[in-house]
């Protein structure tokens, strides 16, 4: 994978031309520390939807079961979404850390075989721990000639020391045949973020089609 | 706009603007008699349409009965899963089903952000002017290398009793409600290509979806 990844302080509504055509991903923390002040770092390509991106993609389109793998690293068979099954949400609530916006510790390079985080943080107030908010959404909208779906979620820092975010990801729950749900990886990017204890950051991802 | 990339087979390895991005790309195999003939090149797409961002919304973000343009220029809810609603995006369309999966036309106005249906569909049948649509076959999306690959193929035969040529094709989506039955079909894709299919002759047409690290 190269090393050069394209940053920007604020989307522009015109991407370089060689994003024409794509779904591409951006990525950016939001930081705001114990008193209000509010630390904006810049977009970062986002380098990384993984298998089960496209394997999910598979089961909408296809009207076919689909095997692919968990976060748990087991195979699985997502059920054929037909009929009022939970097909592939990834609105986490508050402190639910299994589905939504992830984030973690781990630096390991991101690979398209990966299926979870390498060092999830967990959600609570303990050493080592931030607390998860809402992953919340944005209806997609029309920028110039994008399409810009937006992904946010909020980390809160209890834990009484620093927490360096290194990683996050983007997940969602399915149905197996099997029955019941499983929690699958779609997207996986290196961000690095140091939350201070009684800080806050919001990581954001746009997802965005380029014509 | 930067040039559209061609290949004849898709490299394993990717030029480095696809790292991080689902790409697009189609290709045209033209078979004659049951050989091949013409062996086309895979072509990048280009066109990704609002729709598509309104189905992964709906799907990732749990709303419900988003509206976007279906294909007759209506404005209907995307269903996202909810009690009496299918939630599937078909595109594997039946034999001879012209509404949805991967479908041709002979316009070749530029795509646009905005566009919800092909300029000028052509149309199922064997009279002048139309094709057949055949049945729709795909791959497995498995990792190869840093890609992963979905593969949607259809065949189109002519038996029109003239050459047809092709500008435009597409890929819709289908869904139904399980309560009325009402059928929904929404443009995801649209992209310009040229090519003609003789009198006799059948067009494999490829969409492959391509996600790269």
């Amino acid at each position: 994978m190269s090393e050069e990844i394209l940053y920007f302080d604020e989307l522009p509504e015109e991407l370089p031309p060689e994003f024409e055509g794509t779904l591409n991903a951006w990525v950016r923390a939001v930081v705001t520390d114990k008193d209000g002040n509010v630390e904006k770092h810049p977009w970062q390509q986002s380098r990384s939807f993984v298998q089960q991106f496209l394997q999910g993609l598979e089961a909408l389109l296809y009207q076919t079961d689909v095997w692919t793998v968990d976060m748990g690293g087991s195979s699985r068979l997502i059920r054929f979404s037909k009929y009022a099954s939970p097909n592939q949400w990834m609105d986490g609530d508050a402190g639910v850390a299994n589905k939504g916006l992830l984030v973690g510790t781990d630096n390991t390079a991101v690979t398209v075989t990966d299926y979870d985080l390498g060092a999830q943080i967990d959600h609570g107030s303990g050493a080592g721990e931030l607390v998860y908010g809402v992953t919340s959404f944005l209806a997609p909208r029309a920028v110039g000639a994008n399409m810009d779906l937006y992904i946010s979620r909020v980390f809160q820092n209890s834990s009484g020391g620093l927490i360096t975010v290194n990683e996050v990801g983007l997940a969602v729950t399915t149905e197996i045949t099997a029955g019941g749900g499983v929690f699958l990886l779609f997207a996986h990017d290196l961000l690095t973020v140091a939350i201070a204890n009684g800080a806050s950051a919001a990581i954001q991802y746009t997802l965005r089609t380029t014509v | 706009m930067t040039e559209r990339l061609t290949y004849d087979e898709l490299p394993e390895e990717m030029p480095e603007r696809f790292q991080g991005s689902l790409s697009l790309w189609t290709r045209v195999n033209i078979h004659r008699d049951g050989k091949l003939i013409e062996k086309g090149k895979w072509e990048e797409g280009h066109s990704f349409v609002k729709n598509f961002l309104y189905t992964l919304y709906t799907c990732f973000g749990h709303a419900y009965d988003y509206l976007a343009v279906n294909t007759s220029g209506s404005v209907e809810g995307v269903e996202s899963p909810a009690v009496n609603e299918y939630t599937f995006r078909a595109t594997d369309a039946a034999a001879a089903n012209d509404n949805y999966g991967i479908l041709l036309g002979t316009d070749n106005t530029a795509v646009t952000l905005s566009d919800y249906v092909l300029g000028t569909k052509i149309a199922h049948g064997v009279a002048a002017t139309q094709l057949s649509y055949g049945a729709h076959s795909n791959n497995f999306a498995q990792p190869d290398g840093s890609n992963v690959d979905l593969v949607l193929i259809r065949l189109f035969t002519n038996s029109s009793g003239g050459d047809i040529t092709v500008e435009e094709m597409g890929l819709v989506c289908y869904q139904v409600e399980a309560v009325g039955g009402l059928s929904k079909y929404y443009l995801l894709a649209r992209d310009l290509k040229n090519f003609t299919i003789t009198d006799g002759d059948v067009a494999y047409v490829e969409y492959r979806l391509r996600t790269t690290i």
